[in-house]
């Protein structure tokens, strides 16, 4: 499923016959499966189909590039609190308490105004909260490997701290924190669209989910198309993500 | 013989409790020392205290005559290794039983590939395992495999030292006397020293040469097995040994 949404992202510009910003003012509000337009056209006459596929490419690739940070600081950070116990965890859990006591999207939204909106304030935003969802999860796994026998017998074999954070526990710390990233994608993917819903998110022309969304919504009544179209992107999109963390986890798991 | 293991006047204490006081016994080469007492004794705490898993209030551990600091160094933290009690959670569940060894001996010995394949293969044979042992992971193995992979591992870093925690506790009976004779014939054939821990008294009679009795966190006892089982010289050591159910 994510394979082919990938796939039809990174071709786009070969399937698509128009471009996704080309306005055609006298081929408005086209249905779907009309001739030469798939998906039909939005109000300004933009090929829908063209739209959802390069929006596509921007969405997948922001909320890639605002996850690989996030997910490798914070899985490593976290492991480091629960490995080490004691101060580190003390100061890691009080960072991630008072960020996680914080409302996501106002701390979203004020960051998205501080940097501007745009492709790099959702990734600067994400980076800076993103983070504390997989310290979380990492921590308390860790925490409970550290006593574990074979960490013991690591220790007494003379590996580094680092060595062992790495190369014993992370494998066993992988499993729970990819199913984290699945989900967490998801989720980041919804605050993108809905970034972008609100008009602060990724800026128009640019074709974006979420800007469809909310564009299509004034003629809901007449062309319900323009939004349901994008809105069932997102849900394809989510449904996809949450099944490879699922089978990822069935795989790792002995 | 000479001394492998010297352990004086160890104070321990863990979360703010003194759990070892006063602790003193040394192993000698070919030597199986018998560390026994009831739950709570301290024998556990004496184990983590000479491999350096747990830092001593004070007191020292020498090892052939040289005092072990604080922070150890590779050979000296390859030279005293560990079995532990449990053998579901002694090794890691994600690497093949291969690459456990070979990371224990490549990183400890420093030894090249076909040497380490070598020696996996020989040790793995020497434990009686499956041929294919070294391609699998630990959970397809038993309880009483993993503890004679756990040994294995133990030994693959040529140890002066072994420190067994009740490695046969969770076996069943014909199983663990199995490994007892294991434990008993590698003892003879590397000469090795080997401090086995445990409340078995049956164990301990069967497999040691000395014993020694701890109680409250002080050895209050040691002497020859013969001699401990014999008479032993505290009340609480005849107490021990009362408690022994006979067959």
């Amino acid at each position: 499923m994510m394979g082919l949404l990938i796939l039809l992202a990174l071709t786009a510009p070969y399937i698509c016959r128009y471009d996704p910003m080309a306005q055609d003012l006298y081929a408005t509000l086209k249905k779907p499966m009309t001739e030469g337009h798939l998906l039909g056209t939005d109000q300004l006459g933009r090929d829908i189909l063209s739209r959802i596929l390069y929006a596509a490419r921007t969405d997948l690739s922001v909320m890639a590039a605002a996850e690989v940070f996030p997910f490798f600081a914070g899985t490593f950070i976290g492991m480091a609190a629960g490995y080490f116990g004691g101060r580190a965890d003390a100061v890691i859990s009080l960072i991630t308490d008072t960020f996680i006591a914080f409302p996501y999207y106002l701390l979203v939204i004020v960051v998205a105004f501080m940097t501007g909106a745009g492709i790099h304030g959702i990734i600067v935003t994400f980076m800076i909260v993103g983070w504390l969802v997989y310290a979380r999860v990492a921590k308390a796994l860790a925490a409970s490997f550290r006593n574990t026998e074979w960490v013991e017998a690591a220790k007494l074999l003379g590996y580094s701290d680092l060595r062992i954070i790495a190369f014993e526990i992370f494998p066993n710390v992988l499993p729970q924190v990819v199913v984290v990233l699945m989900t967490d994608m998801a989720a980041l993917l919804v605050s993108i669209v809905t970034l972008g819903y609100l008009g602060i998110g990724i800026s128009p022309p640019t074709p974006d989910w979420g800007s469809m969304i909310s564009e299509g919504q004034s003629l809901i009544n007449t062309a319900p198309y323009l939004s349901l179209i994008p809105g069932f992107m997102v849900v394809y999109t989510g449904i996809a993500l949450s099944l490879i963390g699922d089978g990822l986890a069935d795989r790792w798991r002995r | 013989m000479k001394n492998v293991l010297n352990v004086k006047n160890i104070y321990a204490s863990i979360g703010g409790k003194q759990i070892l006081k006063d602790v003193c016994f040394d192993i000698s080469e070919n030597e199986i020392l018998g560390l026994v007492g009831g739950s709570g004794s301290g024998k556990s705490t004496a184990a983590k205290v000479i491999t350096g898993l747990l830092k001593p209030d004070s007191g020292s551990i020498e090892l052939y005559g040289r005092k072990l600091s604080g922070k150890r160094s590779r050979k000296e933290c390859g030279s005293i290794q560990m079995v532990f009690q449990n053998p579901e959670s002694s090794l890691n569940p994600k690497y093949k039983i291969g690459k456990i060894l070979a990371d224990a001996m490549s990183f400890q010995l420093r030894l090249s590939r076909e040497e380490i394949a070598k020696r996996s293969a020989d040790l793995i044979r020497r434990m009686e395992l499956p041929e294919d042992t070294l391609y699998r992971y630990p959970g397809s193995f038993s309880g009483g495999q993993k503890q004679r992979i756990a040994l294995a591992r133990a030994l693959s870093v040529e140890p002066d030292l072994i420190i067994a925690d009740e490695p046969t506790s969770s076996l069943d009976v014909s199983v663990q006397l199995r490994m007892l004779d294991l434990i008993k014939e590698i003892k003879e054939e590397r000469g090795l020293s080997i401090l086995f821990i445990s409340h078995d008294l049956g164990v301990i009679n069967y497999l040691c040469d000395r014993v020694a009795v701890m109680k409250d966190g002080r050895i209050i006892e040691t002497g020859d097995r013969g001699s401990f089982f014999e008479a032993p010289k505290t009340e609480y050591g005849r107490e021990l040994l009362s408690s022994v159910p006979r067959i």
